[in-house]
């Protein structure tokens, strides 16, 4: 499900919804949506299972941009 | 997300915008490297009770209170004693007295509820005696008498126990948070005094670095009770004891990185419990913790992260 940007603002803060940064650890160090976890694309088959174990909780996936 | 969806997540919202329209809207960003997922990600799920029907039955007297089940008890035995009288007016069988059935009139009633009361309690003493189906009446009265009462009896003790389990709870958590602030200041007495013996040039260095092992392992320890304060708390704290166990704190990892840029070299132990340190202090801010926090509060948890990300 796409959300918008005012959608994604209201899921930033509600501390239910996991907010998951799925770009490379450095473009996520140098800045990222506040709360927001990282778990690279090309890592998620292997961590994601490991480090987001409850698979019924509400997770908010987000990467560079459309471009 | 096709992935996420791949691996068997059922609630994914995909933001397509990304960092960019976020960027553009000019909303807050934060800085810093990933912190470990492991503490925000346990599965939050209810925890589930099976409860069978005689668990449901019982269900229904816990639910009342004790005033309540005095009032069910004796409506029980009014009741029966009108089932009796009744029964012994239409002729199926009744109460007998003597040799005689009781009568209609109001010591006829009397009787009935006499034997009531008797039948309730299972001291039903032979003076009034049932005869046909009554009598089956009478076992089932005596059986659900009893059991009212013994909810009744039940809940009278009990409420005096849940009340000394709350007290020893509150009294438990107390004493941990009071002890969690006194052992702050020990470790930041030690801090301070290592950072002193490294100043000074006769100390051997063994003997430093022995001391800075061991506060930087109690650090650690009482670090790993706070963030079990912020993050799973049993009870909330009041918001004064937290902020004073966040000042302390802020001042400890204040020393912990001074006596650490004193040392000339760290010994194995000393980086694994500094990266540790950090890993969990990193966790420490306003917006990370679970919970909204005033803006004091939130300044020390901001500061403990700023202080923590020199450690690692």
């Amino acid at each position: 499900m796409d959300v918008s940007l005012a959608d994604m603002r209201r899921l930033v803060r509600d501390p239910r919804v996991v907010v998951l940064d799925v770009r490379s650890r450095e473009a996520y160090t140098a800045g990222h949506l506040p709360g927001a976890l990282n778990i690279a694309v090309q890592e998620m088959r292997e961590r994601a299972p490991a480090e987001l174990r409850d698979r019924d909780r509400a997770i908010a996936v987000y990467c560079g941009g459309p471009s | 997300m096709s992935l996420l969806d791949e691996l068997g997540y059922s609630r994914v919202s995909h933001f397509p915008g990304g960092m960019q329209e976020w960027e553009t809207a000019a909303l807050r960003i934060q800085q810093g490297a990933p912190i470990s997922t492991e503490v925000l990600l346990k599965p939050q799920r209810p925890i589930r009770i099976r409860r069978d029907r005689w668990g449901a039955f019982v269900d229904l007297f816990e639910r009342r209170t004790t005033a309540d089940l005095v009032w069910i008890w004796i409506g029980t035995i009014a009741l029966w004693a009108l089932l009796y009288w009744s029964l012994t007016l239409a002729g199926v069988g009744g109460l007998r007295e003597g040799d005689d059935m009781i009568g209609g009139g109001r010591s006829g009633f009397w009787t009935a509820l006499y034997f009531s009361f008797g039948a309730a309690t299972s001291i039903a003493l032979g003076d009034v005696v049932p005869t046909g189906p009554v009598r089956i009446l009478a076992i089932v009265e005596a059986v659900v008498g009893l059991l009212v009462f013994g909810a009744m009896v039940s809940k009278l003790v009990s409420r005096r126990q849940e009340q000394v389990v709350a007290e020893i709870h509150r009294l438990a958590y107390e004493d941990r948070l009071e002890r969690v602030q006194t052992d702050l200041h020990l470790v930041l007495a030690e801090l301070q005094g290592i950072a002193q013996l490294c100043r000074t040039p006769s100390v051997p260095t063994e003997q430093i670095r022995a001391r800075a092992d061991s506060a930087s392992g109690m650090c650690l320890a009482e670090l790993r009770t706070i963030h079990g304060l912020l993050y799973r708390p049993q009870e909330l704290p009041e918001e004064v004891t937290l902020e004073g166990i966040l000042a302390s704190l802020a001042i400890v990892l204040r020393e912990l990185r001074a006596m650490v840029q004193c040392l000339d070299s760290r010994s194995p132990y000393l980086t694994r419990n500094l990266n540790g340190l950090s890993r969990l202090a990193v966790e420490i801010c306003a917006d990370c913790v679970p919970r909204r926090y005033t803006q004091t509060m939130r300044d020390w948890m901001d500061e403990i992260q700023t202080v923590a990300r020199d450690l690692g």
